[in-house]
């Protein structure tokens, strides 16, 4: 049984806390934010009906435009963002949004990376247990022979090479 | 895990997804399919209150016990110009009352438009596009069929076909 040393641990720990510290910052919100703000921010979740590819906020259509308007004025009405965005799947249909919602069948499309990403970790985890567990080649009778005549021998032929 | 069974594992799970993916396309609409689904079909229709491009008051709870063909169009559409006619059909016809949404159009133009192709009845103003959203419009023409009761029962998108019209809402007389 191999003894893990602590020097060893040491670079798994600061990837770990550099993983932990990166999701941290990442999620950070920026404070409070303005309507504006608020208005772009749900806006660039919403495709623009009449266009192609592109959200409510970076299109200057004249939906994108009744939608932008049509968010600020729900705002002020109280709602929240996800009230909104729903509203605009229950007109236009799911496929507006373009961060699918985290409920029902589009939520598939968070759990399912988290599956295979967990799947994929375990059979690489498992898969290193069986590498360092001695799964290499194993020696035959021919090969141990010619051990234990090297070593019986060991200033014969080949010595020194 | 030998590796005959690595590669039946895997062909098995491919198949699944491919076989999966059969399925789906199979049982979508077909492209050329004008009458479509909508998250609206099957609810109450939206409030229809807006001024008419005569400078009239309309409300859509007026028609109740009617059938009622919301339609967006706008004149520089061509699948719009070519639904008209059949447009005319069915609102003289009695099948149902026509009510047109102009979409980024100028009244003008679609007074001139009627004038010249036929066609009397209200046609509404929606300068803010807050109409098109309540509806869900995103490519015109469409139209939104409404049953007596003020449930929408069809969405046509491409152009309207009177024949269609009247097939649908013959089903639910």
């Amino acid at each position: 049984m191999t003894v893990r040393t602590p020097s060893r641990r040491v670079p798994w720990l600061v990837l770990g806390f550099v993983v932990v510290g990166a999701l941290i910052v990442g999620s950070r919100s920026d404070g409070p934010q303005t309507r504006e703000d608020r208005v772009q921010a749900i806006a660039a979740t919403i495709k623009c009906p009449e266009c192609s590819g592109q959200s409510v906020a970076s299109s200057s259509g004249r939906s994108a435009k009744a939608i932008r308007t049509d968010i600020a004025a729900r705002l002020e009405r109280g709602q929240s963002a996800d009230q909104i965005r729903d509203y605009y799947a229950g007109r236009f249909g799911e496929e507006l949004l373009l961060t699918p919602s985290g409920s029902g069948t589009a939520s598939l499309v968070w759990i399912l990376p988290v599956v295979v990403i967990v799947i994929a970790a375990a059979g690489l985890a498992a898969a290193f247990v069986r590498w360092r567990g001695g799964g290499g080649a194993r020696a035959s009778d021919e090969d141990r022979a010619l051990v234990a005549a090297a070593l019986a021998d060991p200033h014969g032929e080949g010595a020194g090479r | 895990m030998r590796r005959s069974h690595v590669a039946l594992i895997s062909a098995s799970v491919v198949g699944v997804v491919v076989a999966l993916l059969v399925v789906v396309l199979a049982t979508r609409d077909p492209a050329t399919e004008k009458v479509r689904d909508s998250p609206i079909v099957g609810k109450t229709a939206p409030a229809l209150r807006a001024k008419a491009i005569d400078g009239s008051a309309f409300d859509l709870e007026t028609y109740g016990g009617e059938f009622v063909l919301v339609n967006f169009f706008a004149t520089w559409c061509v699948p719009c110009r070519q639904e008209h006619a059949d447009l005319v059909e069915l609102d003289e016809g009695g099948a149902a009352n026509v009510v047109s949404v102009v979409y980024q159009d100028s009244p003008e133009t679609v007074q001139a438009f009627l004038a010249e192709q036929g066609g009397d009845w209200p046609v509404l103003e929606d300068p803010s596009g807050q109409i098109t959203l309540d509806y869900g419009v995103s490519k015109i023409p469409e139209s939104y069929l409404i049953a007596p009761g003020g449930t929408v029962v069809a969405k046509f998108v491409r152009g309207v076909r009177a024949d269609t019209v009247t097939d649908v809402i013959d089903r639910f007389r």
